[in-house]
């Protein structure tokens, strides 16, 4: 291997560890120096109200909220997941259950079924439109609704939960 | 932010500065491959983070195929072993060096804005709505498990979780919630923290590299740090895995602005492989990279040692297939590829999809996602054009996705490509400021450097 210099060595770049201090250029342009200041205050300016911003949106918080806009931590995050502690632990890890709520605005029974997949991973949770998670289902967790089981099954309640029910499915 | 606000436990967040810690540790196992002389200390600590989580990746995975489900005990023994093998097998260590003890106002405006942001993320307040429909809920889920559960994954109605999705974050979650004995929230937020702080630990590199003067690099480090914290808090990014591949992308930056070497093409083989385990759009970023170092290579200089030109191919591309492979494998055999994916490519609502991307960019990046606009002219300057290239080809692949979905792209756009910004702009604009200054005494890089490239090789 040849023991010429590197292409960095040539540019006035050290190979080693170096102090980036030691080699400066004579002197940053004058409008080079203004851009990063402005790009400095801006990203300075942006960091500021943002973090305002968050902070009122963490005292302004809303309890009611379309699931759509939950947050952790939340209020409505906390009833649902006080409804869903009388379902976790109680059914078998692994298994199948239908997850129903009120529609509403923004797609709400989706989300409140996203939701509940999340505070109950141990569980295969599908949503209530859902046929296939119907007949997958043993169980139905019924939050603020009680949807009709599909043609032929029925539903048998097992226990009342907070501001909800837990069914067992009975499939024909 | 006091009341009602989760208090953060400190052991699970322990466990995951630990599982963190260890991690890095054990990648730090691969220096003698992954690190040399011109590598300063915070960089190291970048590349040995994430070969260690690339490497965390590769163990679960094997452990997987081979039907051992996770554990404390059998994780942690088979990655201390994997780090044996490489302090045994492996060429000897780089030199050593120390970590900065003089920082400049830059750095410690950056060092406050992660800081910040880290505040935030344990706040849960900006967790991102993705950590709860599927990062978190497969992290948990695989914790639950002992493995990655494909079961669940292929569930018809679980498209929703995106399970043809790789797994490295939902496998970092499992792991910090195994050694902290639950799934606590603000300790997975904590990953997110150490991506933003391994990615100004890449942005400084980058800088300190192309010999950039003191203003440039401070100001930059901070003007970078603070605009990527106020997006991070003001658009609820915590959690997620896009802070992996905007690392990745940062990360790669001092490999691609410095000649190619045997070094630099370790250090991309492993980026690039940790970008593919992170998610899909990492998988075409690990192509991307690999495929832009390759170029740069002078492969005519290797007839006389093609031993030589295999092994700098197999370093540039074997981690990332041994992360891609195992994936698709696993997604072709549970049919986990979402139909709602990928189509036909429409070019006509190139139009329609162009506007909604600058539409998407006001309100959410304070004019600084405008700043991919300057891509091109980062071109000009020779030092930049592999990181030009890098970012618009990642660039276009997005645009490529939304031309190509099988459904309307213009919620999608709103809703995505913000995010999507965040995986270019740290590296764009950290191009940006290093062709804002030449270096002393106006030094060009030669036309044709192969000798020298050739000469850096050994």
């Amino acid at each position: 291997m040849s023991l010429r210099p590197s292409v960095a060595a040539r540019r006035g770049q050290a190979d080693g560890p170096c102090d980036n201090r030691r080699r400066l250029p004579a002197g940053t342009k004058p409008l080079v120096r203004l851009g990063l200041g402005l790009f400095v205050a801006w990203a300075g300016i942006a960091l500021a109200w943002e973090t305002g911003a968050s902070l009122q949106g963490w005292d302004t918080r809303e309890p009611n909220r379309t699931p759509f806009l939950w947050r952790l931590g939340t209020a409505p995050v906390a009833r649902l997941r006080l409804c869903l502690n009388g379902v976790e632990g109680f059914l078998p890890p692994g298994s199948a259950a239908v997850f129903a709520s009120p529609e509403g605005d923004y797609s709400a029974a989706f989300f409140r079924w996203r939701w509940a997949a999340y505070l109950l991973p141990d569980l295969q949770l599908s949503p209530a439109d859902d046929l296939l998670g119907w007949q997958a289902a043993s169980y139905l967790i019924a939050y603020r609704t009680l949807p009709a089981p599909p043609p032929g099954a029925s539903l048998v309640l097992i226990r009342p939960l907070e501001g909800g029910r837990l069914y067992r499915i009975h499939h024909p | 932010m006091s009341a009602g606000a989760p208090l953060p436990l400190p052991l699970p967040l322990l466990a995951a500065a630990a599982v963190a810690a260890a991690l890095t540790f054990a990648g730090s196992r691969f220096r003698g491959v992954l690190a040399g002389p011109r590598d300063s200390a915070l960089y190291r600590l970048v590349v040995y983070a994430l070969g260690g989580q690339l490497a965390l990746h590769l163990l679960l995975t094997g452990l997987g195929l081979a039907g051992v489900a996770w554990r404390l005990p059998a994780v942690a023994a088979a990655l201390a072993a994997a780090a044996a093998l490489a302090w045994r097998w492996l060429p000897a260590p780089a030199d050593r060096t120390r970590l900065p003890s003089d920082l400049g106002w830059g750095e410690g405006l950056a060092l406050g804005a992660c800081l910040l942001f880290t505040a935030f993320a344990l706040s849960l307040w900006i967790a991102i709505p993705d950590f709860v429909y599927h990062w978190g809920l497969k992290g948990h889920r695989f914790y639950l498990a002992g493995g990655v559960d494909y079961r669940y994954l292929a569930a018809p109605w679980n498209w929703v979780v995106h399970p043809d999705y790789p797994n490295l974050l939902p496998e970092l979650y499992a792991v910090t919630a195994m050694a902290a004995g639950r799934f606590d929230e603000p300790a997975m937020m904590l990953w997110s923290a150490f991506c933003f702080a391994l990615l100004l630990a890449a942005v400084r590199e980058a800088l300190r590299r192309t010999a950039a003067g003191g203003l440039v690099t401070q100001a930059a480090l901070a003007g970078i740090a603070m605009a990527l914290a106020a997006y991070g808090i003001g658009n609820q990014s915590a959690g997620g895995a896009d802070w992996l591949i905007a690392l990745a992308l940062a990360a790669a930056l001092p490999p691609l602005l410095s000649p190619v070497d045997r070094r630099g093409a370790a250090q991309i083989g492993v980026i690039a492989a940790f970008a593919a385990a992170a998610k899909v759009e990492g998988v075409a970023l690990a192509a991307i990279l690999i495929g832009i170092y390759a170029a740069r290579a002078p492969w005519r200089r290797f007839k006389a040692e093609p031993g030589e030109a295999w092994r700098i191919a197999a370093t540039l591309g074997l981690p990332a297939a041994a992360v891609i492979l195992p994936w698709l494998g696993a997604v072709w055999r549970y049919h986990l590829f979402g139909a709602y994916n990928s189509g036909p490519l429409a070019p006509e609502r190139a139009g329609r999809v162009l506007a909604a991307m600058l539409d998407s960019l006001q309100g959410s990046w304070w004019g600084f996602g405008y700043g991919l606009a300057l891509l091109p002219l980062l071109a000009l300057d020779r030092r930049l054009r592999a990181v030009a290239a890098a970012l618009l080809l990642q660039l276009l692949f997005y645009l490529y996705v939304y031309l190509s979905v099988p459904f309307d792209a213009v919620p999608l756009v709103a809703a995505s490509f913000p995010r999507l910004v965040m995986h270019l702009l740290p590296a764009a604009l950290t191009g940006a400021a290093i062709a804002l200054e030449r270096p002393a005494g106006g030094a060009r890089v030669p036309d044709d450097v192969s000798v020298e490239k050739v000469a850096a090789w050994g």
